[in-house]
């Protein structure tokens, strides 16, 4: 099918052309209020032709090379570019697959979800549990005017679990996440010690005044809030003028303590594969050097357009052309342990989870989230769940009083991110009175 | 080929959709074309059920569904069913963006987004075109056999302004089932575009506090999808007792001045349609009528599972998705105050327009505004940026105290997500509301 879309493109006689094909078979199991709900079986495929003719792309994407083909007498270039599709080359090996997730079954995939679902409500009987656990394996293969011809095939597992709760009718939340595609074999005992500890304090309900306090936010909620960290690193976003970054290369904009990878290379993570998405090998930037910003991140575009190469962040569906994207992004552990640093906490709120992340004003960093599930901590206990409060910062200012980082990373597929302790961050509450003492 | 594919599951009740879709975007940013883009897609989605469990199954290629193995559901409960139809209901040529050429569609949008970035003060612009002409064919084991067109399209328009680490933007979209023509003569929201841009670069961030408010129809809308509607939809409720009982029938919610619909019947809006993605008509549903809980959003899942008749609100955002309980156009209907009078109400708080979208974990709703106006002494004086609403679902709603009578329902390019599936269609609107006490974090 490639080979017929190829050719015919060839004959259509433009000077440069790409066809990016995207092939995924998915098993996936739901589970809802701790039952097996549905299985799932994905076979999808989906064909995006790029093709360049006086300087200038056009585009067009489907699901059916026939209808591609008749499409192609039709397809007018018309956006201006400078860029040359990349030559045929050899890339690093990345560890993209296991054995063990390769031989995956429903059954297997339905005993994982089925595991940490009765383990929950053995500890906690009143939990409605749904529970998600995907298997994809996804097959991306790109052949370019230049002489590329390249494919990879990738395999990833992820199980996500969250669990319902209604006490003194407030309806609570608990998550978590696990990537299971390194094949290593699989443990609920993390998902379910990280349930007891937030359910030891969920029910005692505790309210807090309007204020800046200290704050330990853990990787789940700090994943909310780096959505509005894309955006300023961005090569899109230094061509068009708009990010806060732009003037700032090589100076020191964060915490020291903070180093921010973006590994397009890091094994079994989503966004790991050894070229991007037209062909460029990805690879390990260092984003952030101990508080130094060093570089944005680039596909050939915008490459092009800011005199410099494409990093290997070129992202895409089938159905859309390559944008400027992280692969997956990795801040470095520190030295923090969580007990210690917690037991030496006067006043400060502990964030788990917060929703609203990315409906702020991105563009120059900022956020304002509700805090989902967040504790009060008082001379080192954890008093109680605070509810009905906002946050806000601005994630640079938010970086830059970083004073401590957990001494572990959590594998969010996409992202490994430690905890961080914050010398301060402001939030809204409507409560007046003043909090317990 | 339908029929073929309700043998792919062995289960009581089975139901194949398969849909053909034309897609185009156009993008500028700044004063570049940035995106052409026009796609094609054909795929299905088959799906069983045995009265407590789905197996489903997503393709492109029907020919791979030959050599899938048939999966089996060993339940054989019945399902309780609906009667055969044969019913098939298209687009008009108008309203069809197909038949609109590429480049006019491209000029359209060069003509609202150089208003804009000939603006002195304006960075870049991010303005973007979409048009969608779907056709979708329904069978299922009950004979119900629909064939349904909708045609979508619609504008996002966006400023954006930097003055140093301070970066804003404003946008505006529009757009429903309306046709191409329906997009054009709105220079004045590209101005407008371009002034509120320039008046966020200049405000000052709102103080963190709590505030009365008055929400412009827009934000109305987003806030009553947030706020209530996703709580409204069953697959949250139908196995959870103790939710239901928070969320009882009947229950006050509300003032008596409060009413909110979900109809996907209104003429050619952005989440209008008249079968859902499992055969069932859409209706007419009072989700809140005069303050107390009315009815709930069903699938034909959650009306069999509590014993109701279903809404028609089963759906899902394309054929590699199952249906799921989804709003369609969710809006507050309009009170007798006029705005003026809402204003009289309020010496002191915030005007609060224009959505950025929302999020919701059940009771707990962040929505974002465009931009804010602070009110003192009954007058706006200046405006205000970073203006994110939050709160406790509940409380928010009854602190409604008063329901404007100008009822704007809202469409556009976005949508609505829920369980991975972003962006479906859908409207939302209301008319001014005057809301006391919300929390509002800024700096």
């Amino acid at each position: 099918m490639v080979d017929r879309l190829t050719d015919a493109i060839q004959r259509a006689g433009f000077e440069q052309f790409e066809v990016f094909v995207e092939e995924i078979d998915e098993d996936s199991i739901r589970f809802r209020a701790n039952r097996f709900h549905q299985s799932k079986r994905r076979l999808r495929c989906g064909y995006g032709v790029r093709v360049i003719r006086s300087r200038r792309i056009g585009f067009l994407s489907g699901t059916d090379p026939d209808l591609l083909i008749d499409a192609l007498p039709t397809l007018r270039p018309t956006i201006e570019t400078k860029i040359s599709l990349p030559p045929g080359q050899s890339y690093r090996q990345v560890e993209l697959h296991s054995d063990r997730v390769r031989g995956y079954t429903h059954q297997t995939l339905t005993g994982f979800g089925s595991e940490v679902i009765d383990r929950l409500i053995e500890i906690e009987p009143e939990l409605k549990v749904d529970a998600k656990v995907v298997r994809q394996r996804k097959q991306i293969t790109i052949r370019n005017s230049n002489g590329l011809s390249a494919q990879y095939d990738k395999l990833i597992a992820y199980l996500w679990v969250e669990g319902q709760l209604i006490h003194n009718n407030h309806i609570h939340y608990i998550y978590d996440f696990s990537n299971l595609s390194s094949g290593r074999p699989f443990n609920s005992d993390q998902i379910l010690q990280y349930f007891q500890m937030v359910l030891k304090y969920l029910r005692r309900e505790i309210k807090i005044r309007s204020g800046r306090y200290p704050t330990l936010i853990l990787p789940l909620a700090l994943s909310s809030l780096l959505s509005s960290l894309a955006p300023g690193v961005s090569g899109k976003a230094l061509e068009k003028g708009y990010s806060p970054l732009i003037g700032k290369v090589g100076e020191r904009v964060l915490s020291e303590k903070i180093t921010i990878y973006d590994d397009g290379l890091m094994p079994h993570a989503f966004g790991s594969s050894p070229f991007d998405g037209e062909g460029v090998p990805k690879r390990r930037l260092t984003l952030f050097d101990r508080g130094r910003f060093l570089q944005f991140i680039f596909d050939l575009e915008t490459g092009v357009r800011n005199n410099a190469q494409s990093t290997g962040n070129g992202q895409r569906r089938y159905t859309s052309l390559p944008s400027p994207g992280l692969n997956n992004l990795h801040i470095l552990s520190g030295k923090g342990d969580l007990g210690k640093t917690l037991s030496n906490l006067k006043e400060a709120i502990l964030v788990v989870g917060v929703v609203g992340g990315g409906h702020g004003n991105i563009y120059a960093g900022d956020f304002s989230v509700k805090l989902d599930l967040a504790f009060l901590i008082r001379n080192g206990e954890i008093l109680g769940r605070i509810t009905d409060v906002m946050m806000a910062g601005n994630i640079y200012e938010m970086l830059k009083g970083v004073v401590e980082i957990g001494n572990y990373t959590k594998d969010l597929g996409n992202e490994r991110l430690p905890w961080i302790l914050l010398e301060g961050l402001n939030f809204a509450t409507a409560q007046t009175d003043p909090p317990p003492r | 080929m339908m029929e073929g594919a309700l043998k792919a599951i062995d289960a009581p009740y089975v139901e194949a959709r398969f849909e053909e879709s034309w897609y185009t975007t156009i993008q500028f940013r700044g004063k570049e074309l940035d995106q052409v883009t026009t796609s094609v897609e054909r795929g299905g989605i088959i799906r069983g059920f045995d009265g407590e469990r789905y197996a489903t199954i997503v393709y492109n290629d029907p020919k791979r569904l030959k050599s899938t193995k048939v999966l089996r559901l060993e339940n054989k409960k019945a399902v309780k069913g609906l009667p055969p139809i044969k019913v098939e209901i298209l687009v008009e040529k108008k309203r069809d963006p197909r038949e609109v050429s590429i480049d006019e569609k491209i000029e359209l949008l060069r003509s609202y987004n150089d208003i804009i970035i000939k603006t002195e003060g304006i960075t870049t612009t991010q303005s973007y075109y979409y048009d969608h002409f779907r056709r979708r064919y329904y069978l299922n084991t009950e004979g119900r056999d629909i064939i349904e067109e909708v045609a979508y399209c619609g504008i996002m328009l966006s400023g954006i302004a930097k003055d140093g680490m301070n970066v804003q933007s404003y946008g505006k979209t529009f757009g429903h089932q309306e046709g191409f023509e329906s997009l054009k003569g709105k220079e004045e929201l590209a101005e407008e575009v371009a002034a509120k841009t320039l008046e966020l670069i200049r405000a000052e961030r709102v103080e963190s506090g709590i505030y009365d408010c008055i929400i412009d129809p827009e934000l109305a809308g987003v806030f009553i999808h947030e706020a209530f509607g996703h709580l409204a939809e069953a697959d949250h409720l139908y196995e959870n007792p103790r939710l239901l009982k928070i969320m009882a029938i009947g229950e006050r919610i509300g003032c008596e001045r409060l009413s909110c619909v979900d109809d996907p019947t209104l003429a050619h809006k952005r989440g209008s349609y008249r079968f859902d993605d499992e055969g069932v008509e859409g209706k007419k549903t009072y989700l809140i009528k005069e303050g107390r809980i009315s009815s709930y959003l069903h699938s034909r899942e959650t009306a069999t599972k509590l014993g109701v008749e279903p809404t028609g609100n089963g759906r899902a955002i394309n054929y590699n998705f199952a249906p799921i309980v989804r709003m369609s156009n969710t809006y507050i209907l309009p009170g007798s105050a006029s705005k003026e009078e809402l204003f009289e109400k309020l010496d002191r708080g915030l005007y609060v327009c224009g959505s950025r979208g929302g999020q919701t974990a059940l009771e707990d709703f962040i929505f974002a505004a465009r931009i804010g106006y602070l009110i003192e002494n009954g007058r706006i004086t200046r405006p205000v940026r970073e203006v994110i609403l939050s709160g406790n679902i509940f409380q928010t709603l009854r602190n409604i105290v008063e329901v404007g009578n100008d009822l704007v329902v809202q469409g556009g390019v976005g949508g609505c997500g829920k369980d991975g599936q972003a962006p479906l269609p859908v409207g939302t609107g209301g008319p001014h509301l005057l809301i006391k006490g919300v929390v509002i974090g800024g700096r």
